[in-house]
């Protein structure tokens, strides 16, 4: 009897477990299979965590390898005001002077504020962004402040408040783990054309903050997408207190840096120019006013400064009209820099040569009833005395002897009317009216530089194809591109467009322009002592739209190089409403000199006597000679190419 | 009479089960404090990794040209770049070494002209 007693309950205890655990495995098919997918994502969103990793924007360095823009890496301050209580007005007044801002607008932020979360549960917002831009030293210096944060009387208080204070120092205050960077311009208003500036922009990337910086002028622009890299993540699970548990981590990409760009600037020779061009501003003091120095055989841009200039730092507190790069987006009428195109096109024609005689008229002629003068009078001149002089008649007289249609095509040639190409953005490309549109006037206005419009960058190539032989360069403004380890990734090798005159057309134009800067000649002032300069002068009437031209405005240009029997260096300066003198050869001509003496110095540019001593000869043949900075280039590229192969 | 030998594959057993779960301990243990090492590491990577650029920009800040202009100004040491004449350029030559000065139009030997 007993023993079925026992045996029953037995069964029914059994019978109970039984129904226990299969209550028990019901739930469990129940979490495990029904709900798999909705509790695995809950789960997920607690631990699971996916961190974007910012990327670094490539450097801008000049062409010797210095930092001239740099990216800093900075921290976003962030705050949990449910962390801090009570105490918002202490810590706003104690965190104030640190983060330079007023206290009681700190004060009103740290307060904490009820808000309603996705679930609809009423919370504290555990969130607010004190300040975007905190540097790595800031944020050690506000950590040790909040470690050392003192509260009256804090002994006395409750052990649950004691402890809402120690994590109050330790988290109320912390850092995304998202960056923010900034862009430094570590030379302040140097080549600040060039250099260009950004702007910040913050995106929202897998539901993450992420700031990009986007290049909006020069060659931050142009270069924008080189520069940018590209974003790394990390996925990764984290404990309860959002610590990182590295076991874990099933994904971690490395943000790719953005690739760093040479440029074939120099940031001596533009510190010398931008110099020069400051003192030149002082004396003349011009609306604005531009400088170019570029290699002839390379096209590369050695110097570009503008005036009006800015610091790319603080952008957002200039105008835009000094911000623009009139070098390549302003365009005017050069006036008689323009003769040099129209006096090379017919001596490559052979239409004349440096001694043929052009009758001058005594400095009045007429043509479709309109006076063309020159000032002052001339009886007779040889073509290479009309740029010495620049007579106006002359180039008048020798364009009639090209013939409208042949100025024209060489005026396309030397790429009047067309962008260079430049790696800069806004280029504008200058007007040129197509021949149809030339009136019976034109052939006399357009070879002295009137009816046309160039940017200052077009007649600095102008003349770098004269100086070089006779080839249209492409303006190079970077060298190369490399990447984070200093690899060369691209290399911008110097592009030729097309040949526009012969070697001996451009000899003879050199020897030519040779006459303008020595006595007797419209720019003796921009001459060197020990140096061979070749140039052309240009002084032209401004038109102001629907006024007509001014007789009190003008500009002022010149442009040369030097030496000239082996050109290293085309220097254009370029002034726009001069007051007082109002001469290209006065105004532009002196600066031109000052430049040239110092880069000549500074690029240890041999003297032409001594160029002439070591050739032996007193016209140094132009074709020979190799550009030496092209040669680095090659040199550098394919040392980094057989690195990289090893 | 029970033999020993059951106790003994028992305890076997056990020490095994025992020793495997505290080896797992032990290495789900070093795994952690591995990954806070990683982790710490990596802070210090990128700790000097951001000196490192503060310290290359700071360089480039004073190899800058208008940086050094401000200190020549300030040591006051009136320095200035010398003129083309002051210039003396040393040209390789078959029978030795020249000495051309740039506003002299006459070549002219120094003494190290002749080469051994």
């Amino acid at each position: 009897m007993v023993f079925q007693a026992q045996l029953r309950r037995l069964i029914l205890f059994g019978i109970l477990l039984l129904s226990a655990f299969s209550l028990l495995l019901g739930r469990l098919v129940f979490i495990q299979i029904f709900r798999h997918d909705e509790l695995q994502s809950k789960a997920s969103q607690h631990t699971q965590r996916t961190y974007i990793k910012q990327t670094r924007r490539g450097d801008i360095l000049d062409r010797n390898g210095l930092l001239l823009a740099g990216t800093q890496r900075l921290k976003i301050l962030c705050a949990d005001p449910s962390r801090i209580g009570k105490y918002y007005r202490s810590l706003g007044a104690l965190l104030a002077p640190h983060l330079k801002v007023d206290s009681e607008s700190l004060i009103e932020r740290l307060r904490p504020r009820r808000q309603t979360n996705a679930a609809g549960k009423v919370i504290i917002d555990p969130h607010v962004r004190l300040r975007v831009k905190v540097t790595e030293e800031e944020w050690e210096s506000i950590q040790a402040l909040m470690a050392k944060l003192k509260i009256p009387n804090e002994p006395l208080l409750s052990k649950k408040e004691r402890k809402f204070l120690s994590e109050m120092r330790s988290q109320a205050i912390f850092v995304e783990p998202v960056e923010s960077h900034r862009r430094r311009y570590l030379n302040g208003e140097l080549a600040a054309h060039i250099l260009g500036f950004v702007r910040t922009e913050e995106r929202l990337v897998k539901n993450q903050s992420v700031f990009y910086i986007i290049g909006q002028a020069g060659v931050e622009a142009s270069f924008n997408r080189y520069m940018q890299g590209a974003l790394g993540w990390r996925k990764t699970e984290t404990d309860s207190r959002r610590r990182e548990l590295v076991a874990f981590r099933s994904m971690d990409v490395k943000a790719q840096a953005g690739l760093n760009v040479h440029l074939a600037m120099d940031a001596g020779a533009q510190a010398i120019v931008e110099e020069e061009l400051k003192k030149g501003v002082e004396k003349s003091r011009p609306l604005s006013a531009t400088v170019i120095v570029a290699r002839p055989y390379t096209g590369e841009i050695l110097a570009l400064a503008n005036y009006p200039t800015y610091d790319p730092n603080h952008h957002g507190d200039y105008p835009a009209e000094k911000r623009r790069n009139r070098a390549v987006s302003d365009q005017f009428e050069p006036g008689s820099t323009f003769k040099t195109i129209s006096v090379a096109a017919a001596l490559n024609e052979n239409v004349v040569n440096l001694e043929s005689p052009i009758e001058c008229e005594n400095g009045l002629v007429y043509f479709y009833d309109e006076p063309l003068r020159d000032d002052p009078p001339h009886d007779t001149l040889m073509v290479k005395e009309v740029l010495a002089k620049s007579s106006n008649i002359g180039a008048f007289k020798i364009a009639q002897l090209l013939g409208e249609k042949r100025l024209y095509q060489y005026l396309q040639k030397f790429g009047i009317g067309s962008a260079t190409g430049i790696s800069l953005p806004s280029e504008r490309r200058g007007t040129l009216r197509p021949l149809s549109q030339w009136s019976g006037l034109s052939i006399s206005r357009v070879p002295i530089g009137y009816e046309v419009a160039v940017t200052p960058l077009q007649i600095t190539m102008m003349m770098c194809a004269i100086a070089n032989g006779g080839w249209l360069m492409r303006p190079l403004i970077a060298s190369r591109l490399s990447d984070e380890e200093g690899n060369t990734v691209i290399v911008c090798r110097p592009e030729k467009v097309q040949r526009v005159i012969t070697i001996n057309t451009a000899r003879q134009m050199a020897k030519a322009l040779e006459s303008v800067v020595q006595e007797g000649g419209t720019a003796p002032r921009a001459g060197l002592d020990h140096y061979t300069v070749a140039g052309k002068t240009g002084t032209a009437r401004k038109y102001i739209p629907n006024e007509g031209y001014k007789r009190d405005k003008y500009y002022a240009s010149f442009v040369g190089f030097f030496p000239s029997e082996r050109p290293e260096v085309v220097i254009s300066v370029i002034f726009n409403e001069p007051k007082g003198n109002i001469y290209g050869g006065a105004v532009s001509g002196p600066v031109f000199r000052e430049i040239a003496v110092k880069l000549a110095n500074y690029l240890n540019i041999t003297p032409s006597n001594q160029l002439r001593r070591q050739t032996g000869r007193t016209d140094v043949s132009i074709t020979k000679f190799q550009p030496r900075n092209s040669q680095a280039v090659r040199a550098a590229a394919m040392r980094d190419g057989e690195k990289r192969r090893k | 009479m029970v033999g020993t030998g059951w106790l003994v594959k028992a305890m076997i057993v056990c020490l095994f089960i025992g020793g495997s779960c505290v080896g797992y301990l032990w290495q789900k243990n070093q795994v952690h404090k591995l990954g806070r090492r990683i982790q710490k590491l990596e802070r210090e990577l990128d700790h000097l990794e951001r000196g490192n650029e503060t310290l290359r920009q700071r360089y480039s800040t004073l190899r800058s040209q208008p940086e050094l202009k401000r200190r020549l100004a300030e040591w006051g040491a009136d320095l200035r770049e010398p003129a083309p004449e002051q210039i003396h350029r040393i040209q390789e030559t078959n029978d030795g070494w020249e000495v051309l000065f740039s506003g002299d139009p006459a070549p002219s030997k120094n003494r190290y002209s002749k080469r051994d």
